[in-house]
């Protein structure tokens, strides 16, 4: 019995495949999440070695700038939020041994439950669901919000291809939220039309 | 069917038709119309009775402002009382009923309060029901409740749906008449971000009810055109059907759209109404005036109308609201109507001008039609059964004539529509040019325009519209075309005419409130002066119209009683909501399931499949307990929970502790300051309790500190305080020391944390870690913590019990916690590993003497909870200084005690009062009170924490537990408030 790895559970896990061809699609995301915090006084040599490592700066203010696969995003004072496409729970891990020394740098990889919302109504569901203006000429391709949806906590941003239209929001929650963000998505949607694609992850016979 | 609904198309869809019932009978209208201008076009014109005195009404306006044509629209649990007919869009199947009458709204037995009128005159409510005081529940309460209100609400639940939404724009218009749209075109043309509401179907105002021209083009066709130009530019929305009710702090308004109101049912998963917040840079408030009724005797009979309603209804609806029309008027503008209605080819007996000079244009082109003309003349009463036959008329010399007339149009003039202006306490200004208010002082980014800004023209209308447009184009970035559209000026000329002095017979001046001239004069004989006091006494204006067409002429009234001016007297505030707004639009989604947001732990799923039974506990649902076959009584599933932590190993679910992350050179230093207890002597690999006290001394929070590495600590804190923690720690670093090198992040939601307890705990750890990590007492000892690697995960290990028992916790990342749980169920343990809920985990942290929520409760201190050893002297830290308040060292503070019943089988119950056994029950003796209770399967009896004030000096002491919300009152003796394990052997072993 040992030997059998872990298996993760989705976050979503439960809420069933929804939809067709809907006006607001809701896809299930599990990058890798990091917090990093920049230690007293360190901000300026974590500077130089992030921008050394991925040819980005980081970002003061609320917005996300991306390195291929890895995204970046200030939410908070000398806080960033990075995620990473694809990566596992090593993720964290790598960070800290590149950064440990100037941030501290937590795994937050299972902390979240991420949806990305896309869609032709896509703003118009978010105008029922989030307090702030996503309007094309005040949250731009890379910009971050953090406010609250349906009383929960959520941390909305836009992917950052220029010019996409219609665009391409994010958005995640505490994961013990993540059923009640569903339900509050699927309301909002459902007047545009509303599919949801979970993540397909192949089950590992024990 | 229709017998007087005119030729022609008007704003109504005349091709298709739409059958609908009014108390119960079918009539047929169109497209286009309200309830109100289809029940016109029938021929009928009682649609409703009155407040008090059940008199027969009809309709006053043709817009929200209507007090009169109140009725109850649609059936069962969808039924709404008090909608305005007015404002009803018609749709096929449509099912109105009229309100406030007995058995028929022809013959109403309510009828007799008329008779009764002296008695229900202002103040009726103060001066009758005062005494015997006994009265007022037994009697006058229910009566009043059952005579109160008009309509009757479904007492059902509310069936239909609604949402919130939320909107940002550069420019808000609020009004779609001429001036709106042309502030919104010349906004909306610039590329600014526009938002228009208006809260009719059709956006033009005036432009639809009146015949206007524009540019040679006929108002209403201008109005069309505009308006989907409108819709037409990406950046504008135009919203109809909309009604901006309220304005707030940071420029956000309050607008209620009336998503399906005009559909038979909700289509496609379309909410009935939608609340909008709508943020604005800059607002133009276009929302026009409203026209004064004039009060007179028998003002209220059906057929006495608004002459702008009469308009409306000849234009827009192509209804005749009458065949024989006198016009009782004070202003230019209410000419129009004679004119109009002459045009229709219908009769204009009579027109009455207030004033003793008209234009002798107007009067000329009215003679020429046939129609006599008096000025210097006013109505004194209108007459006739259920509705107008005859109006009696004083001659300027004094000579009374009477007219046969069906309908009288009343033109008082135009009170500028200021609400929203006064919104957040701005007052309007009296003009005595205009005889009305205006804006006064208007609220930040607010421009008022037309006729709202007292503008009655349309030339000004639309050229005011054109620069406030620009304006906030301007302030977004954008430079705006002047517009300029051409139109004929209109005489506007008008002198008030509040009231007629000396006219006879019942006057109303609120007809939703049935307030008279004389119930006016009463509160001013009785010394009312102020208007705020006139509207309490006599309910002027607060009807579910706010007074739209009332409030005015009664103040005119009281200031002509009292020998003042007007604009000495002042004015009442108008408040939000605009116009009614249901409690079901406020509340959006948020009810029922969706009342607030439910979080789950990491093993919900797999506590569902067991059949657990939850718990709310703040948003949490947590499992209560886990029933299995047979069980029907949930003390019996607590007691075997409870027995096998005991005697075995269970597993509770507590990922929904706090859990925070503390790093750096400082975190050391920054938590001693936190907690009251020393920090500094934890070394690396062990946890401790920890004691965080709130600035005023009061505990804030217990939990654990462990140390994970030398600058790396993890904290946890009680499910219930863990925000309030966080905000706690961040308001330290981020304010009280930011010199401090401390990073703090919340790692709550990242792990899943089980609770594995009991003496068979090690056991079954050992068997699923292997060699992953040695839990031997030795290696691991009670407080002992690791990070290890468990299957190719990172996990972490913590020997802490809050069950007494030899236990562990164990942390995994959430989304192996549905895993993990299954396979610590799964393992083979003797008597198997037993799940067990927060029910047995209260009663074992009872059993335990372990304070939980109930006793840190944010009145208490660490000596109240009996941890006062804990608190450090030696160092500073949160709290210190006031914990030391000679209040919060008292001797006699209840301190925590145990209680247990003298007789075996009594229970006891949290908020129970403790009392010195044979006192009696008062204040004065009570004691302290029990906290937490519970039945103990371990000992076999109820047992108790509670506060008893000098507790600790009473061991042995019997005292009574009085709890007189259960009924219930037991003799309990003071004990320890550690029953089981007092020494602690059992978390060591």
């Amino acid at each position: 019995m040992n030997e059998i790895p872990m298996q993760p559970l989705a976050a979503f896990a439960g809420v069933a495949p929804e939809g067709a061809a809907g006006a607001v699609i809701a896809i299930e995301r599990e990058p890798g999440i990091a917090r990093l915090t920049a230690r007293n006084g360190q901000l300026e040599p974590l500077d130089r070695l992030f921008h050394q490592r991925y040819g980005i700066a980081l970002p003061k203010g609320p917005r996300r700038a991306r390195c291929h696969q890895l995204a970046v995003a200030g939410i908070g004072p000398e806080s960033w939020m990075m995620t990473c496409e694809g990566a596992g729970d090593a993720f964290a891990l790598s960070l800290r041994s590149a950064f440990g020394g100037y941030a501290a740098v937590i795994d937050l990889s299972a902390a979240y439950a991420t949806l990305r919302l896309e869609g032709p109504r896509v703003r118009e569901c978010l105008a029922k669901l989030v307090p702030i203006d996503v309007h094309e000429r005040t949250f731009a391709p890379g910009d971050i919000a953090q406010t609250v949806a349906a009383h929960m906590s959520v941390t909305l941003w836009r992917l950052e291809q220029a010019g996409q239209d219609p665009p391409v929001f994010e958005i995640c929650v505490g994961r013990s939220f993540a059923h009640s963000l569903y339900r509050a998505i699927r309301d909002s949607a459902a007047q545009f039309g509303f599919e949801f694609r979970p993540v397909c992850r192949l089950a590992i016979a024990p | 069917m229709s017998p007087n609904r005119l030729e022609g198309a008007g704003a109504i869809q005349r091709g298709r038709r739409l059958s609908f019932t009014f108390d119960g009978r079918g009539y047929v209208g169109h497209p286009g119309d309200t309830l109100a201008s289809a029940l016109l076009a029938a021929g009928v014109r009682l649609m409703g009775r009155s407040f008090k005195y059940h008199r027969p009404r009809g309709v006053l306006s043709a817009g929200s402002e209507e007090p009169n044509a109140l009725v109850e629209l649609r059936e069962g649990a969808h039924r709404e009382p008090n909608t305005r007919a007015t404002m009803i869009e018609l749709f096929e199947g449509l099912c109105a009923r009229s309100q406030n009458r007995w058995p028929s709204l022809a013959c109403d037995a309510g009828a007799v309060n008329s008779l009764l009128a002296p008695l229900f005159a202002a103040g009726f409510y103060y001066k009758t029901f005062m005494w015997p005081a006994a009265f007022w529940e037994m009697l006058y309460e229910p009566a009043i409740r059952r005579a109160a209100g008009l309509g009757r609400a479904s007492l059902e639940a509310d069936p239909d749906t609604y949402e919130g939404a939320h909107a940002f724009c550069d420019l808000l218009v609020i009004g779609g008449g001429a001036a709106g749209l042309a502030a919104a075109l010349t906004a909306g043309r610039a590329g600014a971000r526009v938002i228009l509401c208006d809260e009719d179907f059709l956006p033009g105002g005036r432009l639809n009810g009146d015949r206007l021209e524009i540019e040679g083009e006929g108002g209403s066709a201008w109005a069309a055109r505009v308006s989907g130009e409108l819709r037409s530019l990406a950046q504008v929305r135009l919203m109809t059907r909309t009604t901006v009710f309220g304005l707030y702090d940071g420029n956000t308004f309050g607008a209620l759209e009336r998503v399906s109101d005009h559909l038979p049912r909700p289509e496609g998963h379309q909410p009935r109404q939608r609340l909008w917040k709508i943020v604005a840079r800059r607002a133009v408030l276009a929302t026009g005036a409203l026209e004064r009724p004039i009060v007179f005797g028998g003002n209220d009979l059906p057929g006495v109308m608004l002459a702008s309603a009469v308009r409306t209804y000849l234009n827009r609806f192509r209804v005749a609201p009458g065949r024989h029309v006198a016009l009782f008027t004070t202003c230019d503008d209410g000419w129009k109507t004679a004119f109009d209605l002459r045009r229709e080819g219908l009769d204009v007996p009579v027109i009455i001008d207030a004033r003793r000079t008209a234009p002798p244009a107007l009067a000329a082109e009215a003679r020429r039609q046939g129609t006599e003309v008096m000025l210097g003349a006013q109505v004194l009463r209108a007459r006739g059964r259920r509705s107008v036959e005859r109006l009696e008329v004083r001659e300027e010399g004094g000579r009374t004539r009477k007219f046969p007339a069906d309908t009288i149009a009343l033109a008082g003039g135009w009170s500028p529509n200021v609400a929203l202006s006064t919104h957040l306490g701005g007052r309007p200004r009296w003009s005595e040019a205009l005889s009305a208010y205006v804006p006064g002082d208007l609220p930040r980014g607010m421009t008022a325009v037309g006729a709202a800004a007292g503008e009655f023209s349309l030339s000004a209308a639309l050229s005011m519209g054109v620069d406030a447009g620009r304006d906030a184009a301007r302030e977004a970035g954008f430079e705006a075309h002047r517009e300029h559209w051409h139109c004929e000026d209109e005489q506007v000329g008008a002198a008030p005419l509040w009231f007629v002095a000396g006219c006879r017979g019942k006057a109303f001046v609120d007809y939703q409130h049935d307030v008279t001239l004389d119930d006016i004069g009463l509160a001013a004989r009785e010394g009312f002066r102020s208007p705020e006091h006139l509207k309490r006494y006599t309910t002027l204006g607060m009807g579910t119209d706010q007074g739209k067409t009332s409030q005015l002429n009664g103040h005119a009234l009281l200031a002509a009683l009292t020998q003042r001016e007007l604009s000495d007297l002042g004015t009442i505030a108008a408040r939000p909501p605009y116009t009614p707004l249901a409690i079901g639009a406020l509340a959006g989604r948020a009810r029922g399931r969706e009342y607030r947001p439910f979080r789950h732990t990491p093993s919900h799923g797999w506590a569902c499949e067991r059949g657990a039974v939850f718990v709310d506990a703040g948003e949490w649902r947590r499992a209560r307990w886990y029933p299995v076959a047979g069980e029907t009584d949930w003390r019996v599933t607590v007691a075997r929970e409870v027995a096998a932590v005991r005697t075995g190993v269970g597993v509770c679910d507590v990922s929904t502790l706090g859990k925070v992350d503390v790093q750096g050179a400082d975190a050391g230093a920054f938590l001693e300051r936190i907690y009251a207890n020393r920090i500094s002597t934890l070394t690396v690999g062990r946890a401790r309790y920890g004691l965080m006290l709130r600035e005023d001394g009061m505990v804030l929070d217990d939990g654990t500190v462990a140390r994970l590495s030398p600058c790396h600590y993890l904290l946890s804190t009680s499910t219930a305080h863990a925000a309030r923690v966080m905000q706690h720690l961040m308001h330290a670093r981020q304010v009280l020391w930011p010199e401090l090198d401390v990073q703090l992040t919340p790692v709550s939601e990242q792990w899943a944390q089980y609770s594995i307890a009991g003496p068979g705990s090690r056991a079954l750890l050992s068997m699923l870690f292997g060699e992953a990590l040695d839990l031997s007492n030795a290696a691991f000892p009670f407080l002992a913590c690791a990070e290890c690697s468990w299957r190719g995960i990172g996990v972490r290990v913590f020997r802490i019990s809050f069950s007494g028992e030899l236990a562990y916790e164990l942390a995994v990342p959430a989304r192996y916690g549905d895993f993990t749980m299954r396979a610590l169920i799964a393992a083979d343990a003797p008597g198997g590993v037993v799940p067990y809920g927060t029910e047995a985990l209260g009663v074992m942290r009872i059993e335990k003497g372990h304070v939980a929520a109930a006793e840190i409760n944010g009145t208490t201190t660490a000596r109240d909870l009996g941890l006062e050893r804990l608190v450090s002297t030696g160092k500073d830290f949160i709290g210190s200084v006031l914990a030391a308040r000679p209040g919060l060292t008292a001797a006699d503070r209840p301190v925590l005690v145990g209680l247990k019943p003298r007789e075996p089988g009594s229970r006891l119950a949290a908020g129970a009062h403790l009392l010195p056994t044979g006192a009696p029950a008062t204040l004065s003796n009570d004691q302290g009170f029990v906290s937490s209770a519970a039945f103990s399967p371990t000992l076999g009896h109820w047992i108790g924490l509670g506060f008893l004030s000098r507790g600790r000096d009473r061991m042995g002491e019997t005292i009574r537990a009085y709890d007189p919300l259960r009924g219930e009152d037991a003799t309990v003796e003071v004990v320890s408030a550690v029953f089981y394990d007092p020494t602690g052997e059992r978390v060591r072993s």
